[in-house]
């Protein structure tokens, strides 16, 4: 199960390691691919994996954090700067992730980052009090973080995405948070025409499997089945970036305002964020992972100031 | 052993669990619109809270229908002896006790598998929320079990349905042992080959015996829920996916809006909104040729854009209106005709139930089909209006004077009615409320004006209000969450990729298949009621719409509008029956009223379909 779209690069790559996997394993792994969401929303996938309707998934980092909450210190928002600082992150979290995330019964295959979540809104906004003014779209199932953004200060309006185009219409919502390459696609910028280049979040995802079905491929075709994935995940990442570019430049040529950060923003920004942050703290994620997170990004920072 | 008071003690837990869900349902989006607009904060949880209700108020529904033996299901008058109906009768208890237990052990297994022990809403575990699902389904297999008729002979067939529905159910039994029991789990998992055997040989003799017995009043639940689980079976997957979808069908974003307006409807139907609005539209249309007629439409209209597709129209206020009509110079046929073709007219206007649960079903937005749907709403309305004054005219009906004292008093004693559909319609579209929200608003302002204002409900009858409309609200939701798992299969097993392509390979023209849609939909509208049929057929026509290019929101109004005319159409004509029961009139006499309304539907479906700017050029203007 996936939402990525049919005919979309994600589902391109998925159709092509099942594929491969077919080859590396002589017939014996096939893949049967659902994709734009056809086998249910994320939470639904999951569900389907546990009761052992479907075998496997692809999933945000929202569908990780329902699997295994810890997993949500990677979409706090402003916690993380740059794709580098993220990488290092993500090299030091992962192994303790996927451990855990083994305990629950499920395979992590692959787990990268494909890329940022900015802001969209009507007017532009480079301070939190900009976006305070605005109504800001919540679509993401994460009910703990709707709240941590309610806390923060901002209005927040829960709309389903499939109605946001008509929420921005009819004036229900002002802004919406998204990764540009849905904003592009979906024709949301327009209504919407200025972007904030300021990182909200990463856009973390991966691909898992059933432990259970994982433990049954034979030993020898493991490991050259995640080289393939690897390998197709590097292409990806690549095609991925390219698409955003175009899809980036497509949007300026049609009107869409790209505004950098002031450089005192990032301050203010995590300011507001942190108000919120009772809420997701051993509401959502442990005490103890977020502080080993702010651990690691010290001694990430520390290493790069000097 | 006292067992009497101790099951109407059970009733009133009940019938009260349901009436608080119902209520909380109201208050949560209430007050989350509140908090929003004056606090600019929210309820905490408040969508899940929500979205939890309707499980519970769903799965409580479903029972009290149970036993109040009002499931929707086909039943034809069949002229058996009374022995032979008697059996099938036996048959039929069997068949449901026997799916209700089935289910009852798969939502169990799916709770236990699906759920981490730990998984909490606020301070409610979550498996225990889920509990009401097995609940729900042990006290319906019981509840059918007692409706089996034959003494002890039929109870004893009936009875035996328990253990048939366990054995069709024994994987998900060994999941649960596997959890609760693990020493258990190899004596049921030495079983497995020979349960999977079952699966095998016995799901299609069973899928034609749900099928043969639908028509003698299977549920439709169980029907369409039996045949997915059997179709599950057969393959061998887990049948806890059955459980799945219909949790995640009954917590989807945009259904706590049924149950919502449903109530509404019921609270307006059950004051004397309906007699006010006959007032108001006769004292503006009485002047008018065919004022009355005309009148009679409208005030359809209004109801059935609340009360969605459930036929309440008719029931709420057919007979008012035909007494009316009649009175009025209206041949019996005439009015009864028009009363029965016009109980659905108000289908594509909002907030009308099969709008939004095409919205759910399809992924299209609910805003954009309602906005889709004016139009063509529109045109069926003048459609009928203009055979109402062709008929008045014709027959030479006498036509009444304006009174503008007479119209004022009616617009003043009609206002807080009247309102309400503004009230809906300004808070939607214009971004105040989602669509739920709305729906909660509806529900708490439908109760201050006819229990406060009007006074026409008591505040003691509430729970009476409420416990009719309980098999509407269950009723439908149990077909929903169902019919979910048959089309969960359809798009698993890739039907609709080999339909379409079918179709690719073998049509080319648009327009001869646009033919073709129409003619298979209006055959599915003569067996089927509009939930099935959006649960089931939805899936196999939207890869064709993209196939053909045709735009979602046209498709979905094709679609809808088709399903209209299913209310007229023999056999299973919903309108038709109720029309029967509430005018009094045999089947037979009442399709010949009909038909010349139907043939005129069927005109303005056609153009609805080959003008696809009647369906999209709003959006346009919208956007
Ligand atoms: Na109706
Ligand atoms: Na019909």
């Amino acid at each position: 199960g996936s939402i990525a779209p049919d005919r979309s690069p994600w589902n391109d790559a998925l159709k092509e390691i099942g594929r491969e996997w077919e080859a590396i394993s002589k017939g014996l792994v096939k893949l049967k691919i659902y994709p734009g969401g056809i086998a249910g929303s994320e939470e639904d996938t999951i569900r389907k994996m546990k009761v052992g309707t479907l075998g496997g998934a692809v999933l945000t980092n929202i569908g990780l954090t329902k699997i295994y909450p810890d997993a949500f210190v990677l979409s706090i928002p402003f916690m993380f700067h740059s794709e580098k600082e993220m990488a290092y992150v993500m090299e030091r979290l992962n192994p303790i992730f996927e451990k855990q995330i083994q305990e629950k019964g499920f395979k992590v295959i692959i787990w990268t980052m494909s890329g940022w979540v900015n802001f969209f809104s009507k007017k532009p906004v480079l301070y939190p009090q900009d976006l305070k003014k605005q109504k800001l779209a919540f679509s993401t199932g994460e009910p703990a973080m709707e709240q941590a953004w309610k806390k923060s200060g901002y209005h927040i309006v829960p709309s389903d995405l499939k109605d946001l185009m008509m929420a921005l219409q009819s004036g229900m919502v002002d802004a919406f948070y998204l990764p540009p390459l849905i904003a592009g696609s979906g024709q949301y910028f327009p209504l919407a025409p200025h972007m904030y280049s300021l990182k909200v979040a990463p856009l973390v995802g991966g691909m898992v499997i059933m432990d259970k079905i994982w433990q049954r491929i034979p030993e020898n075709f493991k490991q050259p089945m995640l080289d393939v994935v690897t390998r197709l995940s590097d292409k990806l990442a690549g095609e991925t970036a390219d698409l955003e570019r175009k899809v980036l430049d497509s949007m300026k040529k049609n009107g869409l305002i790209i505004h950098e950060p002031p450089s005192d923003s990032l301050m203010k920004w995590k300011e507001a964020a942190n108000k919120g942050m009772d809420e997701l703290i051993e509401k959502v994620f442990s005490r103890e992972i977020y502080e080993k997170l702010q651990q690691i990004l010290q001694e990430y920072r520390m290493k790069n100031a000097g | 052993m006292q067992v009497k008071p101790f099951l109407k003690f059970g009733k009133g837990l009940e019938n009260l669990l349901a009436f608080l869900s119902i209520f909380l349902l109201a208050l949560f989006p209430f007050l989350e619109v509140i908090a929003r607009k004056f606090f600019h904060t929210g309820i905490r949880n408040s969508t899940e809270y929500t979205h939890h209700l309707v499980l519970i108020l769903a799965f409580v529904g479903a029972a009290i229908t149970t036993r109040e033996n009002k499931h929707l299901s086909l039943t034809l008058n069949l002229k058996f002896k009374p022995r032979i109906l008697s059996r099938i009768h036996v048959v039929t208890s069997f068949l449901n006790t026997a799916f209700c237990t089935a289910f009852a052990w798969c939502s169990m297994s799916f709770l236990l598998n699906a759920f981490d022990a730990g998984e909490k809403i606020a301070i409610f575990p979550l498996r225990w929320i889920v509990m009401v699902m097995p609940l729900g389904y042990v006290l319906m297999a019981f509840r059918f079990f007692r409706q089996a008729p034959g003494g002890a002979w039929g109870k004893g067939i009936a009875s035996s349905g328990f253990a048939f529905g366990t054995l069709l159910a024994w994987g998900a039994l060994a999941n649960i042992a596997q959890v609760l029991v693990p020493a258990w789990a190899n004596f049921f998992d030495a079983l497995i080959p020979f349960y999977h055997q079952i699966g095998m040989h016995l799901a299609s003799p069973i899928i034609v015996l749900l099928i043969l017995t639908a028509l003698a009043g299977v549920p439709i639940f169980v029907v369409l829920g039996g045949i997915g689980y059997m179709l599950f079976a057969h393959t061998g997957q887990p049948l806890e996916v059955v459980a799945n979808e219909a949790y995640s069908l009954l917590i989807s974003h945009s259904i706590p809006a049924i149950p919502l307006f449903t109530f509404t409807g019921f609270i307006l139907s059950e004051s004397k909104a309906g007699e006010r609005l006959v007032r108001l539209f006769k004292a503006v249309f009485s002047w008018f040729p065919g004022g009355l007629a005309i009148m009679a439409i409208l005030v359809c209209t209004f109801f059935t854009t609340f009360t969605g597709a459930s036929g309440v129209t008719i029931l709420a206020v057919g007979g008012l209106l035909s007494y009316v009509l009649i009175g009025g110079q209206y041949k019996k046929n005439f009015s009864s005709g028009l009363l029965t073709a016009t109980g659905s007219i108000g289908l594509l206007f909002p907030p009308s139930l099969p709008v939004i649960i095409y919205g759910v079903t399809a992924q299209t937005s609910i805003k954009d089909m309602f906005v889709g749907g004016i139009v063509p709403g529109i045109i069926m309305v003048m459609a009928m209006v203009l055979v109402a004054i062709f008929y008045a005219s014709k027959n030479k009906i006498r036509r009444e004077h304006f009174v503008f004292k007479e119209a004022y008093a009616a617009i003043k004693d009609s206002f807080w009615e009247i309102l309400l559909p503004v009230i809906i319609i300004w808070g939607y579209f214009g971004g105040i409320t989602t669509l739920v929200e709305s729906g909660a608003v509806a529900v708490l302002y439908a109760l201050v004006v006819e229990v406060f204002i009007h006074k026409d409900i008591k505040f003691r009858d509430l729970p009476r209000v409420l416990l009719k409309c309980m098999p509407i609200i269950g009723g439908v939701l149990a077909i929903l969450a169902l019919a979910k798992g048959l089309s969960y299969y359809i798009v698993d097993a890739e039907i609709p990729m080999q339909l379409t392509a079918w179709v690719q390979n073998n049509i080319h023209s648009k327009y001869i298949f646009l033919l073709l849609l129409n003619i298979s939909l209006l055959i599915t509208g003569c067996f089927m009621d509009i939930f099935s049929a959006i649960m089931v057929v939805v899936p196999l026509i939207i890869p064709l719409g993209n196939l053909f290019g045709i735009h979602p929101v046209h498709l979905g109004i094709i679609f809808l509008a088709n399903m209209e005319l299913g209310y007229l159409t023999p056999p299973v004509g919903l309108n038709l029956f109720l029309a029967s029961y509430t005018f009094n009139e045999p089947l037979r006499k009442l399709y010949k009223d009909v038909f010349p309304f139907l043939l005129i539907q069927i005109v303005v479906v056609l153009l609805i379909t080959y003008v696809p700017l009647l369906s999209t050029g709003l959006l346009a203007f919208f956007k």
